[in-house]
């Protein structure tokens, strides 16, 4: 195992474990952050499906 | 006058019919042949299963669309394929009884999964045990099952519910995450979770593999894994997970296992909602010559899914290292008129890293070529059809290694306080020359996120989606 691979374990060993939040509960149903985040999300999509082969 | 046969009316060959009825259907003769007469929107079976939406909704009658797109319907089953140049044509054994020939100059097989409920004794409705969500006809079966344990809960009776895949080499794992987490979400509104234990049973090596090996995104200013992120879900919503197993036998309330490390155990249930191994259709045609031989291996590998151009039989070392590895124009090699989409093609090997147990039993999930996938490939292999047919040579290509995939699974329906995790991932099939960090991915596109914005993804892509498989003005500007 290279000494980069050991390292990257031992920080994400050391890295908190992923939770969810109270506070990304309440973004999660945030109607209106959602309402922005749905308009990231179809961009996102839109420029995935722009920069593949399909265009 | 060009005779093109698309067997299968899914995801891949609806797609392709649509778009071959677009470019030819006036000119040349297009015939699907499908063993349904409607086309099903699969990703909605989830809400089917919990009695969240209609069955009717989420299927399309397939003969009105074809009868716009200049495109011949044939509801029946294709039972033999006779490849050679002098003859080629499909033997259909029709519905309303009887057989027919239909010739071909191209065929396109996409027929998607044959279950193979029969790889895992006990498993499946036809024995009672376990339920399904894999057909129109199954996820109706396990919405009256569930709504039934609903029933004996709202009177006080406490039940375990395991979902997931009951077999070790099962694909399909979303399926199986949208059930659950629907099925949760359905509980809490009813006010009977805390009298159901959720279980979650997979074969993947991780939570949030998905056949695709999980995926890494940046989440909060750093990597996190799939794993994480699904385990993070699970915790919250209370539900147990029992991974790496592999199915090896279900009697009633019992389902019995090995794990990755070889170790025997049991898990029971009182309502199991579990995905079956799939297998390719091919296993159920006949490929014959002129002379009645058989010529099923140049067609068919021996799982039933159609032989293309990607490169079969590399040790998943040299497989992982070579993209190129995978099938670019989904064209068979031994016969260039006959093309494979979705399910049906055969891919060149796992995308999780494959294990056998020291008992010689194979736990990994098999690569996905469902939903997006499948309708990528379809339209690729109709472009080429229609290229081949107008210009004598293709144009398109597309390896699963250079495709993108957006994946949106649903927990919970309500656009009020619905939510879903939605999954951009590129390339589908991790691409470590092109992209050299430790997951093979475009880190920026690569996406991973949750929340009422992805229950809202999921209901404009049943809609849209529905209105573009029936062939409507402006279909072809959806993406698959």
């Amino acid at each position: 195992m290279s000494e980069q691979t050991k390292a990257q374990q031992q920080e994400e060993a050391k890295a908190p474990r992923f939770e969810i939040s109270p506070r990304d509960r309440a973004l999660m149903n945030n109607k209106l952050y959602q309402l922005w985040r749905f308009i990231v999300l179809n961009i996102k999509i839109l420029k995935a499906v722009d920069h593949s082969k399909r265009s | 006058m060009a005779k093109v046969v698309v067997v299968g009316a899914g995801f891949a060959g609806h797609t392709a019919a649509l778009y071959l009825g677009h470019y030819l259907g006036k000119k040349h003769e297009i015939t699907v042949v499908n063993k349904y007469d409607y086309f099903g929107f699969v990703p909605s079976w989830v809400w089917v299963g919990v009695g969240r939406m209609d069955p009717k909704k989420t299927i399309i009658p397939l003969e009105p669309v074809y009868r716009r797109k200049h495109v011949n319907f044939v509801q029946g089953r294709v039972t033999e394929i006779h490849p050679e140049p002098e003859e080629q044509y499909v033997v259909v054994e029709k519905a309303e009884g009887g057989q027919a020939r239909l010739d071909y100059d191209y065929l396109l097989i996409a027929t998607g999964p044959y279950l193979n409920f029969e790889a895992t004794p006990g498993l499946g409705p036809a024995t009672g045990n376990t339920y399904s969500i894999c057909t129109l006809d199954h996820a109706v079966q396990t919405r009256d099952a569930y709504l039934e344990w609903v029933k004996r809960l709202e009177t006080g009776a406490r039940a375990r519910f395991v979902i997931g895949t009951g077999h070790g080499t099962a694909t399909c794992q979303g399926a199986a995450f949208e059930y659950i987490t629907n099925v949760h979400k359905d509980l809490v509104r009813r006010g009977l979770r805390d009298r159901v234990e959720l279980v979650y049973f997979s074969n993947e090596p991780a939570l949030g593999d998905f056949g695709i090996r999980g995926i890494k995104a940046r989440h909060k200013g750093r990597l996190v894994s799939s794993a994480e992120f699904m385990e993070a879900i699970f915790r919250d919503f209370g539900i147990q997970w029992e991974i790496g197993r592999a199915a090896l036998k279900v009697e009633p309330g019992r389902i019995y296992w090995e794990d990755r490390d070889g170790n025997y155990g049991e898990t029971t249930f009182d309502f199991a909602m579990l995905i079956p191994q799939f297998k390719g259709q091919g296993l159920h045609m006949k490929v014959l010559g002129p002379n009645g031989e058989d010529l099923k291996e140049r067609v068919f590998n021996p799982s039933g899914f159609v032989l293309v151009d990607g490169i079969y039989g590399l040790p998943f070392e040299r497989l992982e290292r070579n993209p190129d590895a995978w099938p670019a124009v989904y064209q068979n090699p031994y016969y260039p008129n006959i093309f494979a989409a979705g399910i049906a093609f055969a891919p060149p090997g796992p995308i999780s890293v494959p294990h056998t147990t020291p008992n010689g039993t194979k736990i990994a999930p098999a690569p996905p070529r469902t939903g997006m996938i499948s309708g990528i490939i379809g339209r690729l292999v109709a472009l080429n059809i229609v290229d081949l047919i107008k210009r004598g040579r293709m144009t398109h290509d597309e390896r699963m290694s250079e495709m993108f995939a957006a994946c949106v699974a649903s927990m919970g329906d309500s656009l009020w306080d619905g939510s879903a995790v939605v999954i951009v991932v590129y390339p589908v099939v991790p691409d470590f020359r092109r992209y050299p960090n430790e997951e093979g991915r475009d880190l920026f596109v690569t996406h991973m996120e949750m929340g009422l914005s992805g229950a809202w993804m999921k209901a404009l892509i049943h809609y849209t989606f529905m209105y573009k498989f029936k062939g409507l003005p402006g279909w072809r500007i959806i993406p698959e």
